[in-house]
């Protein structure tokens, strides 16, 4: 392409709308696909064949008669016009995209009503954005209508999680599928009668999706366009959390217990696009984490205790051991007395402490002289006395340091590499952790699946 | 563990709290270590050796005089009791969590206040809670008092993305750490002018916290508590948003529409806590997608490669055949 009509760097007659169209290249590099940046140009007002004026990319199809040397004149011959000159960039960043070939929208038609807007996703799928809905991922749409009625376009070269602007890299693509019915008289997997979303699978992972109304179609039956006045990113996240347990609960036979402990140690939440009118987050399930659960685990660990041992005497001294003395519980504070100076550059060992511990005492604290050292509390004595910021609050975490180090000042910056991090196993050999799932986490926002919520401690 | 105290299966008395205990222990198959649900228990009302109530953990260091066979006598010796028998689940799904150390809380002592609580993150980092502050992650903090002030515990075995019941699986580990100080007078990156957040950098990526205030510790001044009345995923996410598009700017020098278009297309944008009141979310900033953006790129595409053109001679196939069928 000939660049002599385009401006390097920043756009000189940015137009008043301020939309800004970049062309994506696709590219190969040691045999895997890349697109790149090609050409950035301001979307002029355009004027149809009809007549109309087209100031935003809101009527896909509107053509652009563009003013690069080497454009041809098939769509001005067409009757497509614009106000003014186009702005370009002809040397965008050069940023290397890994392709990720995905299909933006793709469902079955909904029963709720004749014809629905193909922006907003629904519970029969349509426009996800999900850029995980690409080679290898099986989708699974709850049927609403005889026939299914299949259908799917809006491919994309990639996208990140949130497609933030708007668009991903919008293309054509050819789409090879395997169409397998499911009928509900015989369904094969606990979660298929539970199915009222569109669900992901690959061979790793099972992907959750949730909106910020499981069923706009549903809140909004009079008037699905108020949609678009109500995106919520919180109200998303309720209902992908409320989904995935659902799911897992389904699933795998899980408690409502045993689901929000799982979902939070080993299931992400992400967001999915923050632009379609229903916005949408969704969740991870990653497979492997529930293999073989109703299977003791206990047996496989019968090793641990001395492959922990001989690991335990490899750990290095610590330059911050635990003590009662070498922590702050609960609070930051720029008054209290350094533990350690040090210059900058050097490495050292820090103890850390969990303010959980006590969740189990002989698991986590007994026969570690630093831990209790730490939680030593009884009638007579109160070894950390001070937690939290005000002196008398409910401080929480039990923080090591602090670290002072020599020469920083306000307005530098500090680099802190995390080279190791080792576990603290007990005088048993034996590692722990606990896991609260409290008044204050994310759950406690929704009801319980028995119905009774939580939130009265709020 | 003798298992002789417990029930199977869900709670029979159930505390009306509602709070749930899982305690995790760490396992090892095939050389990698995974946690694994070992036991459940309903938090009890608990009281102190000064004699006051603990119904929610919301005061951590509060020990459980726990009922199951083989407990010790040295937490009831210390003074703690509880109002009742403790509800047990002994045998819980044994999810396999791959383990996945990190340090939940660490950072500086802010300038701005005397002390602050622990549990909201601030520009200086402190309870970030974000699972990728592990090994091979290094955290760069701005530094707003002498001596900068580091400080670092809430160690936690592995947590997802959003940590969403409250907390992670909350353990004691021993950590080493590389400290190095950046003089404001002499920094090496651009980025490092304009950083007034907690910054993660692997050797792939960059890891740019947002939050619902970038920093409460100035919005909420005279009452900081207030944050907790004010989370929101919403705000979390315009600000990591425009985070990112600053750090990227001033990274590689991007003209905005460049890094909004490039942010969109390469970058990955989730939730890292919702119970820290300054909820986060997080972006991942993969660094190979900038790797020499301001060299032409359109030399390598001159040619179709081995990939381009397999698939296009597959496409070209199949627009033939749809079009015979036609």
């Amino acid at each position: 392409m000939d660049g002599s009509a385009y401006t390097a760097g920043a756009f000189t007659g940015h137009a008043t709308n301020d939309e800004v169209v970049t062309i994506y290249e696709l590219f190969e590099e040691d045999g895997k696909a890349y697109a790149t940046l090609s050409y950035q140009f301001a979307w002029p007002t355009i004027t149809d064949p009809d007549g109309t004026e087209r100031d935003y990319i809101k009527y896909p199809g509107t053509c652009v008669p563009h003013d690069y040397a080497g454009f041809s004149d098939v769509v001005t011959g067409m009757g497509w016009s614009k106000a003014g000159a186009i702005s370009y960039v002809s040397e965008p960043y050069k940023a290397k995209i890994p392709v990720n070939m995905h299909v933006g929208c793709m469902g079955l038609a909904p029963a709720s009503h004749d014809s629905v807007d193909s922006i907003p996703p629904m519970p029969t799928g349509g426009n996800l954005d999900d850029k995980r809905i690409g080679k290898g991922t099986t989708m699974y749409y709850p049927v609403e209508v005889a026939g299914a009625l299949l259908s799917m376009g809006d491919a994309h070269m990639a996208q990140g999680d949130s497609e933030l602007d708007g668009t991903g890299i919008e293309t054509s693509i050819t789409g090879t599928f395997k169409i397998t019915l499911i009928k509900a008289a015989s369904f094969p997997e606990p979660w298929m009668g539970v199915l009222d979303f569109p669900l992901g699978s690959t061979t790793d992972e099972y992907i959750v999706h949730g909106f910020t109304e499981t069923d706009y179609l549903e809140t909004y039956a009079a008037n699905p366009g108020d949609i678009y006045g109500a995106s919520s990113i919180d109200k998303a996240m309720a209902n992908a959390y409320t989904q995935t347990r659902k799911f897992v609960m389904a699933a795998y036979g899980l408690t409502e217990d045993e689901a929000n402990t799982i979902i939070t140690q080993g299931i992400d939440f992400g967001m999915t696009q923050l632009v379609d009118g229903n916005w949408g987050v969704h969740a991870i399930v990653p497979k492997a984490i529930f293999a073989d659960g109703r299977q003791g685990r206990r047996a496989l660990s019968a090793n641990t205790a001395r492959k922990l041992k001989a690991r335990q005497l490899e750990t290095p001294v610590a330059d911050l051991a635990l003590s009662k003395d070498t922590v702050h519980w609960g609070f930051f504070s720029k008054l209290l007395e350094p533990k350690l100076t040090i210059a900058s550059g050097e490495t050292v060992v820090v103890e850390m402490a969990s303010h959980h511990a006590c969740d189990d005492y002989d698991k986590m604290v007994k026969g570690d002289a630093g831990m209790e050292s730490v939680f030593e509390w009884s009638d007579s004595v109160k070894a950390v006395s001070r937690r939290g910021a005000n002196g008398s609050g409910d401080g929480v975490h039990v923080l090591t340091g602090p670290i002072y180090v020599n020469g920083a000042e306000p307005g530098d910056i500090l680099s802190v590499e995390i080279v190791d991090l080792a576990p603290r196993p007990n005088a048993e050999g034996k590692t722990y952790g606990s896991n609260a799932a409290a008044w204050w986490g994310y759950q406690a926002r929704s009801d319980k699946v028995a119905g009774a919520a939580l939130a009265s401690h709020m | 563990m003798d298992g002789s105290a417990y029930t199977a299966g869900a709670f029979t008395g159930h505390a009306t709290n509602d709070e749930v205990v899982t305690i995790y222990e760490l396992f090892e198959e095939d050389g990698k270590a995974y946690a694994t649900l070992s036991y459940q228990f309903a938090w009890p009302t608990i009281t102190d050796p000064d004699g006051t109530e603990r119904d929610y953990i919301k005061y951590p260091g509060t020990c459980v005089p726990h009922d199951y066979a083989g407990f010790s006598d040295v937490v009831t010796g210390m003074g703690w009791s509880k109002a009742g028998a403790i509800s047990y689940v002994s045998e819980p799904y044994k999810a396999k969590i791959p383990v996945n150390m990190h340090v939940g809380c660490m950072g500086l002592a802010p300038a701005s206040h005397d002390s602050v609580d622990s549990i909201p993150p601030m520009p200086t980092g402190g309870n970030l809670d974000d699972k990728r502050i592990g090994k091979g992650t290094t955290m760069y903090y701005p530094v707003e008092v002498a001596g900068a002030l580091l400080s670092m515990g809430d160690a936690h075995m592995a947590q997802g993305d959003s940590e969403l019941d409250g907390t992670g699986i909350e353990t004691s580990i021993t950590g080493t750490f590389k400290i190095t100080l950046i003089k404001a007078a002499s920094f090496p990156e651009p980025w490092m002018g304009v950083l007034d957040f907690p910054l993660g950098s692997t050797t792939d990526e960059y890891i740019v916290h947002g939050f619902t205030e970038t920093d409460y510790l100035e919005t909420y001044a005279a009452n900081p508590g207030d944050i907790y009345g004010a989370s929101s995923i919403d705000k979390a996410m315009a600000n990591a948003y425009t985070q990112t598009r600053k750090f990227v700017m001033a990274a590689y020098g991007l003209t905005e529409d460049e890094a909004n278009t490039i942010i969109t297309q390469g970058i990955d944008f989730g939730m890292t806590q919702l119970v820290d009141g300054n909820w986060g979310v997080h972006a991942i900033v993969p660094k190979a997608i900038f790797a020499d953006g301001r060299q032409g790129r359109r030399a390598l595409s001159a040619k179709p490669g081995k990939w381009t053109r397999r698939k296009l001679e597959a496409a070209m196939k199949a627009t033939k055949a749809a079009h015979a069928r036609a």
